[in-house]
């Protein structure tokens, strides 16, 4: 919904919210959600706002709420109802007010020292005791003083407030870093984007005990929102750009290679630099990148081997200049890299252009950017569609699978055969039970599988933890590396041992591998490990979703029987001393 | 800006806050008579009619607002 997004009119959503709550809640295919809210201050309509923003990405929250400032109370000693609310997630918001103890002006250095610690220690508490209930946790840092008794001093002597709450800050963001499923809602930075002026709202505050302005607070749920978003892997992959007027000022067929404005010439062809800068930076992160445009395709390729272009034509993983309609070049888009069309990003110039897209293609994302370059930036940014919660090595390599598979998909037409063609790829998996540095990875390709899994159960990082630790569960990734390079870890199977049974809760597989035979190394290796752990029989569910109909008939390939079937979802079984199918895989080789 | 024009506005604020288009307030209405009016909710319509007026209460009126009539008054007050 349009007045969801950035730019915020935070005025409209305050007041309107009822009315715009009963239209978000007229779409279906939600998710629900359990969220508890523990606040240093009021929250109440803090709350109202987030789920206005969480229905809107198609998240339906439940929330508990504590009471006025009770958070930690609630974290530390109300565990029984925490554990009996069962939180997905727990949102801790806590602002400076809530700071316990500054410094005053005979304070010692070692003084402040442990002022800082004991500050930091009562978070660690509470985080400690939140984890026990295998949820992730959304942690405020700290907004800046309003007042500043020290005035600029406040900021680099030990006694001010300032300096006190910078290395608060500081210590939480080392925190986070750790501590694998707690996340920083930066407060800091959204209160000066904001501004302090506008974010405190001082009357407020002594009236009712909120610790941000009534303005302030759909900026805020906007934000919270954003990193739940990322934890529920409902972010964007791919970028899909237009090129004149978006990539470059001007018309590359009309003004010529020499007549666009890319550079650091004019204020107009730097604007376009920084553009294109920003994108550059998205695509190192893994942001999939692609080119839409209505051009001859040499032309638009020929923007980019203008001297001063960042992005270079090899940085797009598809790459359509043609004069068909936008529409039908993305669903191509969509086809050629393999994801769904609710994971695009479109950005153009041309308003006609946006709504013919968005008209023919609702699902995908088309923020009304206008025609101002300067702007452009905003709209992505702002509006979180890439927002990541952690950084893996993964999704840096991510833009480089995409390359390589444009190879293998070249390859591919030189071969008779497709058993030739994947016997020629020299494919090399590991496939072993889970080890702790994987497990974000894990709980990411979980979490953003949707084609290539049997029971779409999402699990977030804490139980893909406690399911690590845990004996009575089989669980094995798989991980691909072929003579074009790695393609990291994309399978991820979890059986559940219930008296010499293996129930198969979870079995997914990213869509860069599909058709490689994957399936059937990982299947391979699961029943060898049942039949080492005395393991009779393997059970196996589907259940469909709207997007996993390619996996509807995998367990009757691998052999199983149906046992039963209800509407769309089936239950198979095997007994592993028939598993004649053995062996299935014998082109990728087993690396132990 | 005349009362009228004021009170019209005012009802448009009450119609989007508490999401009932059939709402029709006059000056003697207070929160005991609007279900959805309470305290929290007080705040959200405070804040609202500020934002519509670009105006700003202190915070022993917004206190005291307990009737419709009180309300405009102190509006037209301040925008004169």
């Amino acid at each position: 919904m349009n007045i969801l997004e950035y730019p915020l009119n935070s005025k409209v959503i305050l007041r309107k919210k009822t009315a715009i709550k009963k239209e978000l809640l007229l779409k279906n295919g939600f998710i629900e959600k359990k969220i508890a809210i523990l606040g240093g201050s009021t929250t109440s309509e803090i709350t109202k706002i987030l789920e206005l923003f969480l229905l809107n990405n198609g998240i339906k929250p439940n929330f508990y709420e504590s009471e006025y400032n009770r958070y930690y109370e609630d974290a530390i000693f109300n565990e029984e109802a925490l554990a009996k609310f069962n939180p997905d997630i727990v949102y801790i918001h806590t602002t400076n007010v809530n700071i316990q103890k500054f410094p005053d002006i005979s304070s010692s250095n070692e003084d402040v020292e442990i002022l800082i610690n004991s500050e930091i220690d009562k978070f660690k508490s509470i985080w400690k005791a939140i984890s026990l209930h295998n949820c992730d946790i959304i942690q405020n840092n700290f907004d800046l003083p309003f007042e500043r008794e020290l005035g600029n001093l406040d900021c680099y002597d030990i006694h001010g407030k300032t300096y006190f709450i910078n290395q608060l800050n500081q210590q939480i963001s080392l925190s986070a870093r750790h501590i694998k499923n707690l996340y920083i809602n930066d407060i800091n930075y959204l209160s000066s984007y904001i501004g302090l002026q506008s974010w405190f709202d001082k009357s407020l505050w002594y009236q009712a005990k909120y610790a941000l302005s009534m303005n302030s607070i759909p900026e805020l749920s906007f934000n919270i929102a954003k990193i739940i978003n990322s934890i529920f892997c409902k972010t964007k992959k791919c970028l899909v750009l237009d090129l004149d007027n978006t990539c470059w000022g001007g018309v590359i067929s009309d003004d010529g290679l020499s007549g666009i404005s890319i550079g650091t010439e004019t204020a107009i062809s730097e604007s376009y630099t920084g553009f294109q800068k920003y994108i550059k930076s998205l695509q190192g992160r893994g942001v999939i990148l692609a080119a839409c445009s209505k051009n001859d395709f040499e032309n638009a390729k020929e923007g980019f081997n203008h001297p001063d272009t960042i992005l270079k034509f090899e940085d797009f993983s598809s790459f359509k200049a043609n004069w068909n309609e936008k529409y039908k070049n993305i669903i191509e888009i969509v086809r050629e890299v393999n994801i769904g069309l609710d994971s695009l990003v479109f950005i153009d110039d041309n308003p006609f252009e946006r709504e013919l897209a968005c008209s023919q293609l609702p699902s995908l994302s088309v923020p009304d950017v206008g025609n101002n370059i300067t702007e452009f930036i905003n709209y992505i940014d702002r509006n979180g569609y890439f927002e990541p919660i952690s950084f893996s090595i993964d999704d840096e390599n991510r833009g480089k699978y995409y390359k390589d598979n444009k190879k293998r998909v070249d390859v591919l037409a030189e071969f008779t055969s497709y058993d030739d063609f994947l016997k020629s790829l020299e494919m090399v998996a590991e496939i072993k039970s889970f080890s702790q540095i994987y497990l974000n990875r894990i709980t990411q390709l979980i979490n953003k599988t949707n084609q290539f899994n049997l029971t779409t159960r999402r699990f977030t990082f804490s139980e893909v933890e406690s399911i690590w630790g845990d004996d009575k569960f089989i669980k094995i990734y798989g991980k691909l590396s072929d003579k074009y390079g790695s393609n990291g870890l994309v399978s991820v199977i979890i059986g559940e041992v219930k008296s010499n049974v293996c129930h198969i809760n979870l079995w997914v597989m990213s869509c860069r591998v599909i058709k490689r035979d994957l399936e059937f190394a990982m299947f391979d290796k699961l029943v060898k490990l049942c039949s080492n752990n005395k393991i009779s029989m393997i059970v196996g569910k589907y259940y469909e979703s709207t997007k996993n109909n390619l996996v509807s008939d995998l367990y009757k390939k691998l052999g199983f029987t149906l046992r039963s079937k209800d509407n769309n979802d089936s239950i198979w079984e095997l007994d592993i001393s028939n598993y004649k199918n053995k062996n299935k895989n014998n082109i990728i080789r087993i690396n132990i | 800006m005349t009362k009228g024009d004021v009170f019209n506005r005012v009802q448009d604020v009450f119609i989007d806050v508490f999401d009932r288009e059939d709402l029709i307030i006059n000056e003697l209405i207070n929160s005991d008579e609007i279900q959805e009016w309470d305290s929290l909710n007080h705040l959200v319509l405070i804040n609202s009619i500020e934002n519509e007026f670009d105006i700003k209460f202190s915070f022993e009126e917004v206190a005291s607002f307990n009737n419709v009539g009180g309300l405009i008054e102190r509006i037209m007050q301040i925008i004169k």
